[in-house]
Formats: C-alpha cells, structure tokens, sequence
C-alpha cells in the first residue's frame, strides 16, 4: 500500500486539531509586479530615430517587466569605433530628480550599464555591422530591478550579456535619449493597465 | 541489432542489401522515374544507397565520394542490386560539383557527408538548379550557415529536407499520434537527447569503422576521420536533431509554435581522454588531446506557446543507448527510458502502464501502412520512412514534410548551445528561421499513411 493511501485511511473522518496561537498565519501571495491579468499588451515602434527626438519610458510601463529593442549599426568610423550610448530615465520638472541611467557599448567594445562594465570584449569585426541592443527589465520586491543588456547580431546570435541590479524601478521613468551614435529603429514592449489605454491610440507616425 | 553492431559483424562489402527484404517497392513503376544524385556514400550514405535501389520510382544517377574504400563498397552495392551502374565522381573534394555541372535534369539530390560539407553542397545544389536536397542531420556548423541555407531555398523556391529519421520512430509516431487526439491533454513540458556512447565512433584503428583502436583525424576511419574533431574543438550540443525533431512536432514547432530563448551547461570533459588512456595508454600521442567537448551537455528551450524542453547530449561515457524521450501534459506524460505512460481517468492513479499496450493502440497509420517495408531498413525502419517523405515529396512536385525551417530551427541549436556556454550559460534569444511566418503556419508532417 501506497503512503499516500495509508494517510487516506489514518485520516479519514478525524480532521487534524487546529492549533491555538496568537501569532499571525505567514501570507504566500504573487508579487503584484508578476500579477498581469487584466493588462493590456503594449508595443510602439520609432523609426529613424534621431538624437533630437525624444522617447519615454511611461509611468503605466514601469509596474511590468518591459523590453527594449535598439537597431543599430555603423560603429566604425575613421577614428575606430565610435561605441553607443543611451540615457534613460532623464526627469522632466514635475518628477523628483533620480540618477540617470546610460548603457550602451563603448568604443573599447564593451557592454556597459551605469557604472558597470561586462567582463567579455566584443570582437571589432561583429561591432560594425548591423546589431540589435535589447535591454529587458524586470520588477524585483521593494521597487528594485532586475535589467538585462543583450547585444545581439543580425542573425540573431546573443554576443554579450551584462546584468545590472543597481537601479530602482523609478529609476526607469521618464525620457530616453541618445548620447552617442545612431540607431535605426526603438521598440518598446510591455504591458499596461487597464487604465492607460489611451496610450495605445496615440498616432506613432507624431514621432 | 544497430548500425555499429551490424557493420561490425557482417562483410562490409554490400553489407546493407543483405537485410533489406527482397521486395521492390514500386516494382512496375509507370511514372517518371525520379533521378537522384548521392553525395557521399559512407557508411550512412550506404543505408540510404541500400533503399534508393530498392525503389523502381528513383534512377540512381550519379554518385560522388572521396573515399575510394567507400566507392568499392557502393559499387559492389549497385552491381548487387541489378540496377544500371550511376555515373562515378571522385578524385578531391570538390568532385561533387562536377557532379552538378555534368548530371542532366537532375531533380534530387541526397547528401551525405561529414557535417562542415553539407551548407555548401546543399547551396551548391540549389544554385545548379535541383529543387529537392535532403541532407543526413545537421545543415550547417555556425549560425550563419543556417541562415544562408534557409535564404537560399527561398530563393531558389526549392526544398530542402533534413533526414531527421528519429521522427519516424513507430513509438515517436504513436505518440504524437496520443498527442494529437489529446491523450495528454495540452502539451507543457518535453524533453529528448542523443545519449549514446560514440566512443567507438570517435575513435578506431583506422580500419574497422567502430573501435579497436584511439586513433582519430587522418589515422581515423569512417566517422572518427571528421567527427571526432568537433568533439576537440567545439562545446555545446553538436548533434541536438534527434531529440528535438520528435518533440517539436509534438508542439508544432514553425507551425503556430517557435522556440525562443536557449540556455546550456557542460559538465568537465573526461570520457575521451579517458577513453584514450585506457585504451591506448599514457603515451599515446592522443592522450595529450585536450577535448573541449564536455561529457554531457543539458539544454533547456522555452517556446512561444509556454512549453519548455530539455534536451541533453551525451556521447562520450559508457552507457546504453537512449533518447530520453518525455511527452507531458496536463493529462498524462510518455517517459521512453521506462517504456511508460500514464494518462489521467484511465491509468490506475499513481501508476505507470507499460507504454506497449498504449503505443499498438496509437500505432501511426504510415506504420500501419508500410511497416513491412520498413522492416530490415536501418535504424529500426526509420531510415525507410525519410526517404520515402522525401521521394515521395520530389515525385510529387509538394513541400518535404520536414522543411528548410524545420532542419534550421533544430540544427541551430549546436551553434546557439556552443554561444550560450560560451557566454557563461546565458540564456540566449532564438532566432526567428520563419521570419515571422511560424505563426501562420500549418502542421503538415505525418498527417495521414500518405508519407
């Protein structure tokens, strides 16, 4: 006979006693950061974009872990390679003032995000043709994050990887422009409550 | 008995017809024959050469191959078989384009060489025109390769099928057949491998095909002249087909379905160099070989659907052989490796059934159909099955059941193993073959005992 159909018979009909305590009964519950029932499925795409426009990362996006892809390309220049560099999170006056973030790839040929470098150097030869930066970010307890920075070619083949937990989720909010070099398309990915739908019907040919 | 087995034991000389039953398929045949071409016939290439004679559907046309030891053997097979003796090409190891160059109206070709040869014979062949390629496992060595393939039949419009035989296993077919009449209610987890012991394939005396000796590169024969290098110099999952083709058609894999992210571990390297030093001492030379390739490799897939699949390579320890399989659902799971099932409402609770009762009920109707030509075929059958899909698709002018995205999605996961390693076990993004088209997509692989 089976353990489990030995408990059956032992149980049966003499549910265990209730303890009698004061103390509180542990909670397990999902972080509501992993909870995505009735949110809706955000995407919106830029092209050609320029150093003069502007891009934000919206207040709805932040609660949810969120994508960002980067086309780039056209590293090399005359003078060896020019590297890439992005600044996220810039405020503008009416939210209180946090540390920026910048990632990219620097001219050295490697991946960086604030004051984090990878370990691994990038071959010059897979830097100066077409690449894509995806950066994903994922919600951690206490407002943190969890950002991934993935430097792919392409074909599709993952080059590098840097890992970063310095930043809050706060820190992800707000403009996103570009510091150094040019890219050929941003998509940004994530999902959004119910009640920021509206951003969904906003034209993407204004930007 | 295997392929090793059987070679071992027998003449190699015309080894393969002498299993094979004496039955012509498509004797009488009135259609237009089909002209094929072979590049390589090896020792698997004589497996596939053993069933094309054995068809009055298909003329032999020409044959190419570097190994003269090889071209005997080939020649002595055809002379056997009775049928015209195909043109022979060899002399370097660029005969194989002569071939295409000279061979009239040729609208099939089957390769079958040492793997770094197939993305330039496969695009060789599409450039000279022929419309249907089928290529043993593994179309390319670097991603790149496996891009330029899959851009290359769209651009010639052509097929270009992969012999992933294993699909065609009459326990796989049975179970994908489970699958989709819902046994195992919807899919969530699979997992597969290649675990067999190739230590004697990786090495030999340079005479007999399997074992005898820890030689490899040029003082290598058959399979440890070329395959043993990638075990040197490469570390991922080098030979991942067999255990993903089966499970992906589970879940439609470039079909509604694709995989998406990839992350591998290797354990230390040790089986071959061990092997060496127990077989060939201290001092030989191979034993100061430093083989990158760790003993066994464990990859894990998430798809687009929510499912996730394990895939695990491991060749270079002594064990049996075995694939490993796992088909799980929300009702019930198949495990190869104890031959059971268990299904939700009709196995006693808690308890494995022998998967035999259950594998006769769901035999697949191609197995139903032709399991007695199959029989003698190698490996199990299962090779009769790939040729006949892709004969049957070339006669017919359709899409090969398993296509260009199919050989590209499954054979891509050695070079994407090999970065994932590289990277420190990163989990790394998938690339999309399909360019999209995976979601519009219908399964048209073993849908009825057509092929």
């Amino acid at each position: 006979m089976h353990r489990r159909d030995i408990f059956n018979i032992l149980f049966k009909g003499s549910p265990p006693n209730e303890l009698d305590t004061a103390e509180s009964e542990p909670v397990i519950e999902t972080p509501a950061y992993l909870i995505n029932e009735g949110t809706i499925p955000f995407f919106r795409e830029y092209k050609s974009l320029s150093e003069d426009v502007e891009v934000s990362i919206l207040p709805q996006l932040i609660n949810y872990e969120f994508v960002l892809k980067l086309g780039a390309g056209h590293l090399e220049t005359p003078d060896g390679l020019s590297g890439i560099s992005l600044c996220l999170g810039i405020k503008d006056a009416g939210l209180p003032a946090l540390k920026e973030i910048t990632l990219g790839v620097n001219a050295e040929g490697y991946l960086f995000i604030g004051d984090l470098q990878s370990k691994s150097k990038i071959h010059y030869d897979q830097l100066i043709a077409d690449l894509q930066f995806i950066v994903e970010v994922k919600p951690q307890p206490h407002g943190k994050s969890y950002a991934k920075l993935k430097l792919v070619d392409r074909i599709g083949l993952t080059l590098a990887v840097l890992k970063s937990e310095q930043f809050s989720q706060e820190n992800w909010l707000g403009v996103i422009r570009l510091e150094l070099g040019q890219f050929h398309f941003l998509q940004l990915e994530g999902r959004s409550a119910p009640e920021g739908n509206q951003l969904l019907t906003t034209n993407i040919s204004e930007y | 008995m295997n392929r090793r087995e059987f070679v071992r034991t027998t003449s190699l000389t015309a080894a393969a017809l002498t299993v094979l039953p004496e039955k012509t398929l498509f004797a009488n045949y009135a259609g237009e024959k089909l002209k094929i071409a072979m590049m390589g016939v090896g020792l698997r290439g004589q497996n596939h050469l053993a069933l094309i004679l054995k068809r009055d559907d298909v003329e032999l046309v020409a044959i190419c191959d570097v190994e003269p030891r090889m071209l005997e053997m080939a020649k002595a097979m055809i002379t056997k078989s009775g049928k015209p003796m195909p043109k022979i090409y060899t002399g370097d190891n660029y005969a194989w384009k002569k071939m295409l160059q000279q061979t009239k109206d040729l609208k099939s070709v089957l390769i079958a060489t040492p793997w770094e040869w197939h993305k330039p014979m496969i695009i060789g062949s599409l450039e000279a025109g022929v419309k249907y390629v089928a290529t043993e496992v593994m179309l390319g060595i670097t991603l790149q390769d496996h891009w330029d393939v899959v851009q290359a039949a769209e651009k010639h419009d052509a097929q270009v099928m992969m012999l992933e035989n294993v699909c065609y296993r009459r326990d796989v077919l049975a179970v994908l057949n489970m699958v989709r009449q819902g046994l195992f209610g919807e899919i969530t987890h699979l997992q597969g491998g290649y675990q067999h012991d190739l230590r004697e394939v990786k090495f030999n005396d340079g005479i007999k095909p399997y074992g005898g000796g820890v030689e490899f590169n040029e003082k290598g024969f058959s399979e440890a002249k070329w395959r043993t290098n990638h075990s040197v110099h490469r570390n991922g999952d080098l030979y991942p087909t067999h255990g993903i083709g089966p499970v992906a058609q589970c879940i439609n894999i470039n079909r509604g379905n694709r995989f998406l992210k990839l992350s591998s571990f290797a354990t230390q390297s040790r089986g071959l160099h061990k092997y060496i030093v127990d077989h060939g001492g201290e001092n030989h030379p191979n034993a100061k070989v430093k083989f990158r390739l760790g003993d066994i490799v464990t990859t894990t897939i998430q798809c687009a659907n929510g499912e996730t699949i394990i895939l695990q390579h491991d060749t270079n320890s002594p064990r049996p052989y075995s694939l490993g399989f796992r088909v799980q659902g929300t009702d019930g799971l198949w495990m190869d490796v104890n031959n059971s099932i268990y299904v939700e409402g009709k196995s006693k609770p808690h308890q494995w059934d022998n998967a035999k009762e259950w594998l006769d009920k769901y035999d697949h109707p191609l197995w139903k159909k032709y399991g007695n030509d199959a029989t003698g075929a190698g490996h199990g059958g299962m090779d009769f099955f790939v040729i006949h899909a892709f004969i049957e698709s070339a006669k017919r002018g359709t899409p090969t059941p398993l296509d260009v995205y199919d050989a590209a999605a499954w054979s891509a996961i050695t070079p994407l193993s090999e970065q994932s390693i590289e990277l420190g076990n990163e989990t790394i993004d998938f690339p999309d073959f399909t360019s999209g088209k995976w979601m519009n997509r219908n399964a048209v692989f073993a849908l009825n005992d057509d092929y």
